[in-house]
């Protein structure tokens, strides 16, 4: 056995997880080699200064900061909406329910200020855009500032139902591996980069009511993945960083 | 482990509020984990004092092992924090200790991480919470304490977790989201790293 290889198992060697013919191996490299030998007992030393440190104990005061915690985000808890702490008791329905109320809420507006440049909201959100169905008698420019109310609706709608999922799964967080936080922070960078980018390219003044149709589908798309990673479906990684 | 719930503070009982009744009439003093978890989800506050006292040193020693002794407190009471307002998640799948750990680790690294955006709160405080005098050398243990805090978080808890705690790699693994072989090439790096720090000191205390 070289000293590199001894080296290398150290830890694997103090920790009692090697097998007798190994252990052996490195026990006669460590009569022969006075280096690795200081090593290994540089080693054994940090382990049992380790291992002898007396357990910690926190001050008095830190229960009632705990407790005082704990009693105000109860009180934060009454103050909530009831809507919405339904909707936290059925955390695991509320990505459903975001596309739900994004799919029933869909309208088709036909924008038709002339002939020629008719529309259809396909996946529109809002209450407002119900009502929003226009007629060729209706005055061109009153369609156009209700077609951009709708889609500004839309938008906001589907913005709020992200937002509330995306402080949902933060609670989360803490029970999360470093390494899958970073999975779901890459994922959540990821959309918020695509809707970005999606944004950009459509620009806000259009009223092409189908060239939105890409945001839609990716505000869908991370509510979708909001909604599995608050049901545990979590991004599978591989090792620790 | 047992508590007595004597040791409360008085002035908790302004806080306390009245919650449901648990099954016997009074919290439980002598129970398991799952009692335990049961009777918090129900919002005993006497439960919940219990369950404080029952783990308080093992995820202050890690904490404070990992995020250093000035932001040792803080970090403790958002773990506590998060571990009441998330037990109704907690659905048993592993041990309450292994559970609890992970959110103390998860807590110290979040917080390790914040604090390195900010670098006007890198430098550790001058003062620190009173430490139980450490059983052999109190300078080098000193030290030791020193130097894991210039570990890279990811070996600091795992170190701080299998030699400081003595949780075994299977556990470590659990709490840490990795594979067992990963937390035996992180240990082996960071004692390394720490033979490299402290260096002849630990021949010398033997």
């Amino acid at each position: 056995m070289h000293c590199k290889e001894a080296q290398r198992k150290s830890s694997a060697y103090l920790d009692g997880e090697l097998g007798d013919e190994q252990s052996s191996a490195v026990r006669g490299h460590l009569r022969q080699c006075q280096t690795c030998e200081h090593l290994f007992e540089e080693e054994s030393a940090f382990i049992e200064l380790a291992s002898s440190l007396e357990p910690l104990e926190p001050t008095d005061h830190v229960w009632e900061q705990i407790s005082k915690r704990i009693a105000e985000e109860e009180i934060a808890d009454s103050d909530r909406p009831s809507w919405r702490r339904w909707l936290t008791d059925r955390r695991l329905l509320l990505g459903g329910f975001g596309v739900a109320v994004c799919a029933t809420a869909a309208v088709a507006l036909v924008v038709s200020g002339d002939a020629t440049s008719s529309q259809t909201l396909a996946s529109g959100t809002g209450e407002d855009a119900g009502s929003l169905t226009a007629s060729a008698s209706v005055d061109p420019q009153t369609v156009a500032q209700e077609t951009t109310q709708a889609l500004s609706d839309a938008d906001r709608n589907y913005q709020e139902t992200i937002a509330e999922l995306r402080e949902m799964l933060e609670e989360d967080r803490a029970s999360w591996s470093a390494e899958v936080a970073l999975a779901v922070d890459a994922k959540l960078a990821h959309f918020r980069r695509s809707a970005t980018r999606e944004r950009f390219a459509v620009g806000d003044a259009t009223l092409l009511v189908a060239s939105r149709d890409p945001i839609y589908a990716t505000y869908r798309e991370e509510i979708s993945f909001l909604q599995s990673a608050l049901a545990g479906e979590l991004p599978r990684v591989g090792g620790m960083q | 482990m047992s508590l007595r719930i004597s040791e409360a503070h008085s002035s908790l009982k302004a806080l306390a509020i009245v919650g449901p009744k648990s099954r016997s009439g009074t919290a439980p003093i002598e129970t398991d984990d799952a009692e335990l978890v049961e009777a918090c989800r129900r919002g005993e506050s006497k439960a919940m004092e219990l369950l404080y006292h029952r783990y308080k040193r093992r995820v202050f020693g890690l904490v404070t092992r990992i995020v250093g002794p000035s932001d040792s407190e803080e970090v403790v009471q958002e773990t506590f924090v998060r571990i009441f307002r998330g037990l109704a998640k907690f659905r048993g799948d592993s041990q309450l200790s292994t559970w609890i750990y992970r959110l103390a680790v998860n807590c110290s690294l979040s917080h390790v991480s914040k604090r390195k955006r900010r670098p006007e709160c890198e430098e550790l405080s001058e003062h620190e919470p009173a430490e139980a005098p450490p059983s052999r050398d109190p300078a080098l243990s000193k030290r030791l304490q020193e130097a894991l805090l210039t570990l890279p978080a990811g070996y600091r808890a795992v170190l701080v977790l299998h030699d400081i705690e003595g949780q075994s790699h299977e556990q470590c693994a659990k709490i840490l989201g990795c594979r067992i072989g990963t937390s035996k090439s992180q240990l082996h790096k960071a004692r390394m790293r720490m033979r490299e720090i402290l260096g002849s000191s630990l021949r010398a205390e033997e």
